[in-house]
């Protein structure tokens, strides 16, 4: 049951990010991510992670993607004019390129015996795994340093990307 | 091989990390190569919270969801430079933006 | 030796110095006068200052004391020892005496004699800058600081004969002055630096002395100490003009005359002869040196009296003669005695200062001409300038009772009588000087009449000759009261005064002389005065006429001998084909090949060239396309990874 569900999925996340590349509309580009992105987001169900697969949907697909979609609309950008011949040439060494290289890494993975593999069929979580309270628990005790950090970071986006996006940023006088 | 286990998550992984790779060698627009930036991140994410699974400890997907927030801001300022650029340059092609080749 | 501090030597060689960098930095300002009377002040100053201290020195009670300051620690490590002091001994007090009195005369001469030139600042600070470094010399406790003055003369030199500089060939002379100087100092520089290796690293004359007295290996070795003293002694060639070196002096002639009276007679050119006289403990160990010195000094004493018979210029013929008189100096520390040599020194910088500014003041009465074969009657015009000439010429002859006969009388004498182990050597040299006195009493009285005596030749400017200004005239008279009563101080035998104050610095090192019986003492003394009395009359003889006449007659049946007088030898032009083209070639080449291709070329624009070159390539990659960058480094990764 878990393997077919992680083959579907997984499947289509690997369909959707070789879409997201190679497209050339960047808005079906962004539409390509959007679908790999809920299908990490089953991912993350399927390995009992649900409070952070509520927000991948929320903060990923929910407002990033969503800010991505508004910057094409707002560039209005044409689909790329591509040189085939480049194009191909490209995927074609990339293509090899990656497959080669996953062969190895597969390889490297297999040849852990099974006695070390973590993935022992009896392992299983506990049953608040993942879930709301534990997680937060965790951000506001051990990792509430890191937490109001990040919020800090937080800030000093949102103050630059306004700065830098200001039409009057180039002019005289602030 | 057929029971669902660590390694494949890790595999999985690895993939999307090696597209989104490749996207942001090959692509010349630049709001795709945030894009393919993005998708790498989320390989990340998934190691780690496939690993945080396996090893019964949630400070995985705490590193996720700050990975996730980090993600949030890197694409803000991004796209915010992003359209500056445009601004200038009136093109997001990146192979345009040669102004500090040496 | 017993030394004692004395806190005013070092202002001594200051104040000129002072007065130097006055005048230099400020001249312009100050305008001619007053320059002339700073500088002039300040040499005054400077002898006074002299004065007392030789005042002081005479009133030691051990005849062995003398002054010293020791300014600065140059260079103290294990192996070198130099300092920066001075030491005012009996030999540096009679040098000091004379260069800072005849500098002053000389001083104060200058200012009439440049009265309108529009550089007299640079002249009087160059002036004085000369001054401080020749008492750098002679007030040096080692050989640094010796050497220092050595150079800094030459500097000064060079400076000065070249001061009109915008006569190319003016320029031209004090080049050769310097570089000729400079090819005697590099003797005297390996000379110096074989004396510091082998005494283990002090130049100082006390420290050396002592050295000298021990059995170091490096004293008892003859050939050694012969090596060293001929080197320090080549030196000397340059410095005194001495043959081979002595061609610049002629040239010299070019500066102004005060310079040439100054510098080029009565004080630069005697610091070879100082030095010899310095270093006496080193050249007692080398007899062989010691010949050479004397032969060369009687050689050139001979030679330059020669060419003097034959030269036309008022000035070259004094130059010749200063190349003689130096020559019988080195003639006397040659045979060992260095109170004779050092009397001679001082004798002859009155009487030769004299001459010059006399000559100077020809000169300048008549606006700039120096050819004798058109003066004449001069003395009627100028009687200050020809009484005074008269006077040197006779001391310069060696007429009794003027200085100039003791002084080289004595030379002769131990010349003569001197022990030593190539006697018949020494009577060569003998006979050497005494031809060469008779030809100086032959010429000096050839130029002293047909410049002052007889028919004027050039009747315009004989009409505006005049006498000279007082502040010319009246060097003239100190020096030639000096020069008649100087020989007070040298009377042979028991009340040789200028002996007993040197007894103590050279008396351990003059050579003995042989006993001769009192006929052959004065046979000698009658013997020199009957050459010197011989050469006037027939100067007189020949020339009383005019330089038509029998002088033209002999020239003429005479002629080779009198084209090669009157040509130096052809010294110069000797020199000019076989030192100075083939180094002109050298230099054209290290130019043309050395210089432009290799080091240029290959080198310097060649790197250039390779780094732009080897540049080229990797700017490939730098195209400022950061997919390219990226690309790059992900390809390191892999290969990194898969290779580790």
């Amino acid at each position: 049951m878990e393997l077919t569900l992680f083959s579907i999925l997984g499947a289509l996340a690997l369909a959707s990010a070789v879409a997201t590349i190679s497209c050339r509309s960047p808005i079906r580009c962004a539409l390509s991510l959007v679908v790999c992105l809920f299908s990490v987001a089953g991912l993350y169900v399927l390995l009992q992670a649900h409070f952070l697969a509520a927000m991948q949907l929320l903060v990923y697909a929910g407002a990033i993607m969503v800010l991505f979609v508004f910057v094409v609309m707002l560039l209005n950008l044409s689909p790329e004019r591509v040189d085939k011949a480049k194009v191909t040439f490209l995927a074609a060494v990339s293509g090899l390129a990656t497959l080669f290289i996953t062969a190895k890494v597969a390889r490297i993975l297999m040849s852990f015996s099974p006695g070390s593999q973590p993935a022992v069929p009896g392992n299983v979580p506990a049953p608040d795994f993942g879930s709301v309270g534990t997680v937060g628990r965790l951000l506001f005790k051990q990792f509430l340093l890191p937490f109001e950090l990040v919020s800090l970071l937080l800030l000093v986006a949102v103050v630059g990307a306004v700065v830098i996006a200001r039409k009057r940023f180039w002019r005289e006088g602030q | 091989m057929l029971t669902l286990g660590l390694y494949h998550y890790v595999l999985l992984s690895f993939l999307l990390l090696a597209i989104g790779l490749v996207g942001v060698m090959v692509r010349r627009n630049a709001i795709v190569m945030l894009m393919s930036v993005e998708l790498m991140l989320n390989a990340a994410n998934l190691a780690f919270v496939a690993y945080a699974r396996y090893r019964g400890d949630e400070a995985g997907q705490v590193m996720a969801f700050f990975v996730m927030a980090l993600a949030a801001a890197e694409a803000a300022v991004g796209l915010a430079i992003v359209i500056a650029v445009f601004r200038h340059l009136r093109t997001l092609a990146v192979d345009r933006m040669t102004q500090l080749k040496g | 030796m017993d030394f004692k501090e004395f806190l005013v030597l070092p202002f001594i060689p200051a104040l000129p110095m002072a007065g130097a960098l006055i005048n230099g930095l400020l001249g312009k300002r100050l305008g001619e006068k007053t320059a002339g009377t700073i500088a002039t002040a300040a040499v005054f100053a400077s002898f006074g200052l002299a004065l007392y201290a030789f005042y002081y020195l005479l009133g030691e009670p051990t005849p062995e004391t003398a002054y010293v300051y020791d300014l600065y620690g140059f260079l103290h490590n294990g192996f070198l020892r130099l300092d920066v002091a001075f030491l005012f001994d009996r030999l540096s007090a009679v040098m000091t005496l004379v260069v800072t009195g005849v500098s002053s005369l000389i001083h104060l001469y200058s200012m009439g004699y440049m009265k309108g030139d529009r550089s007299a600042a640079r002249y009087f600070s160059h002036l004085n800058m000369f001054v401080f470094f020749m008492l750098l010399l002679v007030l040096g406790r080692n050989l640094l600081v010796l050497f220092v003055g050595w150079e800094g003369v030459g500097l000064s030199s060079y400076l000065l004969i070249g001061f009109w500089f915008d006569d190319m060939a003016k320029a031209v002379a004090g080049k050769k002055a310097f570089i000729v100087n400079r090819i005697g100092d590099f003797g005297f520089l390996v000379g110096m630096l074989l004396l510091l290796m082998y005494n283990m690293g002090t130049l100082d004359f006390a420290a050396l002395e002592q050295w000298s007295h021990s059995n170091a290996p490096a004293v008892a070795n003859t050939t050694n100490m012969t090596i060293i003293c001929l080197l320090l002694f080549v030196g000397a060639c340059g410095k005194s003009a001495q043959i081979p070196l002595y061609v610049w002096l002629p040239d010299a002639m070019a500066g102004p005359t005060p310079v040439s009276a100054l510098i080029h007679a009565a004080t630069m050119v005697t610091a070879g002869v100082y030095m010899v006289a310095r270093l006496s403990f080193l050249y007692v160990h080398s007899p062989l040196a010691m010949a050479v010195v004397a032969g060369v000094g009687a050689l050139t004493a001979l030679f330059a009296a020669t060419v003097g018979l034959a030269q036309r210029d008022i000035k070259k013929v004094l130059a010749y003669s200063t190349v003689s008189q130096l020559g019988y100096m080195f003639l006397a520390v040659g045979a060992g005695a260095y109170a004779a040599g050092i009397f001679h020194l001082t004798t002859h910088a009155f009487f030769k200062a004299c001459l010059f500014l006399c000559a100077g003041s020809v000169i300048h009465s008549l606006h700039g001409q120096q050819d004798i074969f058109k003066m004449g009657g001069l003395r009627k015009k100028m009687p200050v300038t020809s009484l005074t000439f008269l006077v040197s010429t006779l001391a310069i002859a060696g007429i009794p009772p003027l200085s100039g006969f003791f002084s080289k009388d004595e030379i002769l004498t131990s010349a003569f009588l001197v022990q030593t182990p190539y006697p018949l050597l020494y009577k060569l040299y003998f006979a050497m000087g005494l031809v060469g006195a008779f030809l100086t009493a032959f010429y000096m009285m050839r130029l002293f009449w047909l410049t002052f005596c007889g028919e004027n030749r050039d009747a315009h400017s004989f009409e505006h000759a005049h006498e000279s200004p007082f502040t010319m005239t009246i060097p003239l008279i100190v020096l030639a009261f000096l020069a008649t009563i100087a020989g007070a101080v040298g009377l042979p035998g028991e009340g040789n005064l200028f002996h007993k104050f040197l007894e103590p610095v050279v008396g351990a090192y003059t050579a003995v002389q042989e006993h001769a019986s009192a006929v052959v003492h004065w046979g000698l003394v009658l013997g020199s005065v009957a050459v010197a009395a011989f050469g006037l009359a027939l100067g007189w003889t020949v020339y009383r006429s005019g330089p038509d006449g029998l002088p033209a007659r002999l020239a003429a049946s005479f002629r080779p001998a009198h084209v090669l007088l009157e040509g130096k030898y052809f010294v110069d032009e000797l020199y000019d084909v076989v030192v100075v083209r083939p180094l002109i070639a050298v230099s054209k080449f290290c130019y043309r090949v050395v210089d432009v291709v290799l080091i240029d070329f290959l080198g310097v624009n060649g790197s250039a060239f390779a780094v732009k070159a080897l540049g080229v390539v990797p700017r490939v990659v730098h195209d400022g396309r950061v997919q390219g960058y990226l690309f790059a480094v992900v390809a390191g990764v892999i290969c990194l990874w898969l290779f580790l």
